[in-house]
């Protein structure tokens, strides 16, 4: 029977989450509205650059340039002002920041069930789901090695670079690479959804044999019982750590020690060769390449 | 009045933001550079900046490890990449991604950006995927094309050039911003327009998803990563306290399977969120405070006050100690910043002015040696005292992308206006020994000639050339100076040209 206290506690928890709801409805609606803005002023500002690019012969000047970006100032402006007001709506009506969700991954938990086991339970329908995922990363792996092989092929092709348009055979090469590694991209994305799917079936067959097996554990200890052979002695099998495992500190020492020698090596005989002035003498000039002018 | 401070102290930077920004501040020191509009040109800018800035910002105080790696590679035919391969190697050994997390501007700009208050895109296993896009353009982009062209002696900087966000964002509006660049507002075509377009989509993609650029197109995000695991600097796993919980994931804004990953920018966020303290910083040890003594409850009272005397005794040391270790780095990082400020802003001589010679200036006369592909002819050649012919001077470099693509447009001019047109291709100092051999290959039997520039000061080889900085040129290649038959200038171009435009000129002036 509920006391008019615990009605009262439950009518508050009520409208104050209720009052968060129309916070966060309020937020998602800000939020919106700014996406839209910001969106359409980078529409915007894009379309100013072309139009001052396609608006007449060079040079252009300062003042031709900030006429046409006045034209979108208002925009701007507008913007600003929005997002300035996503900082003064989080101080005025703040959401209470939502917990982590503690999630393992379905991978961690497939292999954490999958290692209480038996072998002997390892159904077909496990087997299957394994194979299955793994036939699928082989077919897309074998993919992206023929789509890496044809466009190494394609941009180690001298031919294709013959220097005298960089920008038309950059584009061509990029395209190249693009198309070439464009099917096992799908094939990877649409892997991510096989998968987990694939992975969840399994996660359900190993819990299903999980089940069994406690059930046959379980007779056994009484049959065990009943013929006076003792408890259910518990096999735990404690796997030999790996070379590796049991050195990882003095392999992971030596291979920083050897990395940073290389490293130093490297800086020594670049100083002595002349790389470093290399380095120097680009850096001090003006690369109007690398800043889209010219 | 705790609520309000409680409000103040969310609104207060971290103190990762503020690490981020002590060295954007850092790698930005000269300052003078956005005054003045002018890049850095001293001898600092041999030692690379680990993280992504763009080192034709006005404020670069070092160079962009990228841009040198891929002119380096360029450059393989001379010599071997030795220095900025060591560079990018200690970096990723020291640092690995810790570069990303804390010390990259470009990172800091991101999530700035992040912080408008917008619907976010979460991560997934669809950007995981697209994570590793990241690793293509550096094979493809920073690479195999530099290093293809630099085989044909073409210096091509591919991902500076069609891709890099920082140099566009760093470099053009911060050298286009200032008034005394307004020259330079010429040179913008189609390469600005679709690097500007690419910009804007990397800001507008960091506004909604966190650290857009670095997680899907940075490679040098992509090449320190592949240090992470043996990296001195990061955050590191505890696999025996581990129990797979996935906070740790949940809290990340990267696209990591783990901490510590190739993906991990060690920024720290996810040691509060575990659980069982698993995740820590790496070499910490030294600095975390001991655990409290697990007492049996048979242990008798003088051993219990033992163990809680020797607690408390080894926690008083090790506070100590890290409050001098926290003093000592402050001190030592503020006398860093305060130098960097000191040297490049006040120390460090201003920019030469340009002598700005204008149309319809007599041109200053100049005795350049003359070379070809044997080396010294052992004649010199002096534009102004060309009289009766049109002289068309050219500054250009091997090592210049855009002066040897624009090359074979005076070799043009040259041959087509043989009797009325003197060319003359002065290269820089710089890199001069590359040169003879340049113009064996590519331009053997040319009309051209080719003369050599030298430094304005003979013992400051990072002194700009002489007769270059005479006819106007300050930090840019090529630009080209076009005298009449009388020596007086009629064209000045500061940038790459066309042939159509040399012709243009040329044209005109002949029917004058």
């Amino acid at each position: 029977m509920l006391s008019v206290s615990n009605i009262r506690k439950e009518r508050a928890t009520h409208d104050k989450s209720m009052s968060q709801t129309t916070i966060k409805r309020i937020h998602l609606a800000y939020g919106i509205v700014l996406s839209l803005l910001v969106i359409t002023l980078g529409i915007l500002l894009i379309a100013s650059c072309l139009d001052i690019y396609h608006s007449g012969p060079r040079p252009f000047s300062v003042e031709s340039v900030s006429e046409h970006f006045a034209d979108i100032a208002l925009p701007f402006y507008l913007c600003l002002i929005w997002a300035l007001g996503g900082f003064v709506l989080a101080l005025a009506l703040p959401i209470e920041k939502s917990r982590l969700k503690a999630t393992a991954s379905p991978q961690d938990t497939l292999r954490r069930l999958s290692a209480k086991l038996d072998a002997a339970h390892q159904t077909e329908s496990i087997r299957r789901e394994r194979t299955l995922r793994l036939v699928l990363i082989g077919i897309n792996a074998a993919l992206y090695l023929i789509g890496a092989t044809l466009s190494l092929i394609y941009l180690l092709n001298r031919a294709n670079f013959p220097a005298q348009n960089a920008n038309a055979e950059i584009l061509n090469g990029a395209l190249a690479v693009g198309i070439n590694l464009a099917l096992p991209f799908a094939l990877s994305i649409a892997l991510c959804f096989i998968n987990k799917a694939s992975v969840k079936r399994e996660i359900m067959y190993v819990k299903q044999e999980m089940v069994k097996q406690s059930h046959e554990k379980i007779e056994k200890a009484i049959r065990d019982e009943a013929a006076e052979q003792g408890s259910i002695s518990r096999a735990s099998v404690i796997k030999e750590k790996s070379f590796f495992v049991k050195r990882e500190k003095e392999i992971l020492l030596v291979v920083r020690c050897a990395v940073l020698v290389i490293g130093l090596v490297f800086v020594i005989v670049g100083m002595v060769n002349g790389g470093m002035a290399d380095v120097v003498q680009k850096a001090i000039k003006i690369c109007t390449e690398c800043i889209g002018l010219g | 009045m705790s609520k309000f401070k409680d409000k103040i102290k969310s609104l207060m930077p971290s103190k990762r933001k503020l690490i981020q920004l002590y060295a954007a501040l850092l790698f930005n020191a000269n300052l003078k550079g956005f005054i003045n509009g002018q890049i850095y040109k001293g001898p600092l800018k041999n030692i690379c900046t680990p993280g992504l800035n763009c080192y034709s910002c006005p404020g670069a105080s070092g160079a962009c490890p990228l841009g040198s790696l891929q002119n380096a590679l360029g450059n393989s035919t001379k010599r071997a990449p030795y220095y900025i391969l060591g560079i990018l190697v200690l970096y990723g050994i020291i640092l690995g991604r810790y570069i990303c997390g804390f010390l990259c501007p470009f990172g800091l700009i991101q999530e700035l950006f992040h912080k408008i208050k917008t619907p976010k895109i979460k991560k997934g296993r669809v950007t995981r995927v697209l994570s590793y896009l990241k690793y293509v353009i550096l094979v493809v982009f920073v690479i195999i094309v530099p290093l293809l062209y630099g085989l044909r002696d073409v210096p091509l900087p591919a991902f500076c050039k069609y891709i890099c966000p920082a140099g566009t964002l760093e470099g053009a509006f911060g050298l286009l911003s200032n008034e005394i660049n307004a020259s330079k507002l010429s040179m913008l075509g189609p390469l600005f327009t679709w690097k500007f377009l690419l910009m804007v989509s990397f800001i507008v993609g960091s506004i909604f998803m966190f650290r857009f650029f670095c997680r899907f197109f940075c490679p040098l995000g992509a090449l320190y990563g592949l240090f992470n695991k043996i990296s001195l600097f990061g955050v590191k796993l505890e696999k025996s306290k581990c129990t797979s919980c996935g906070l740790c994931t949940a809290k990340c804004g990267m696209d990591i399977r783990h901490v510590g990953d190739h993906e991990c920018i060690s920024c720290g966020e996810c040691i509060d969120v575990c659980p069982t303290g698993a995740i820590s910083w790496k070499g910490s040890k030294p600095f975390l405070m001991p655990s409290e003594p697990v007492i049996s409850p048979d242990a008798s009272e003088q051993d219990v006050a033992i163990a809680k005397q020797n607690f408390h005794e080894q926690t008083r040391k090790i506070a100590k100690r890290n409050k001098v270790v926290k003093i000592v780095a402050g001190v030592l990082m503020v006398a860093l910043l305060a130098g960097a400020l000191v040297y490049y802003n006040v120390i460090d001589k201003p920019a030469p002015v340009a002598i700005g010679n204008q149309v319809g200036d007599e041109c200053p006369g100049y005795d350049l040696p003359l070379f070809d592909e044997n080396g010294y002819t052992g004649e010199t050649f002096n534009p102004a005292d060309n009289q009766g012919k049109i002289t068309v001077i050219n500054f250009w470099g091997t090592w210049c992308g855009g002066c040897v693509k624009e090359l074979p447009y005076f070799d043009r001019i040259a041959t087509e206006f043989e009797h009325s047109v003197t060319v003359i291709a002065i290269h820089t100092d710089l890199d001069f020994d590359t040169a003879p051999a340049y113009v064996e290959e590519h331009y053997k039997d040319s009309l051209m000639l080719f003369g050599k520039d030298e430094l304005s000061d003979p013992d400051d080889r990072y002194s700009p050339d002489k007769y270059y900085t005479t006819l106007g040129g300050v930090d840019q290649y090529p630009i080209t100076i076009i005298l009449d038959e009388q020596g007086v200038i009629i064209a000045t171009i500061m940038q790459d040209t066309t042939y159509d435009e040399l012709k243009e000129v040329i044209e005109a002036q002949l029917q004058k």
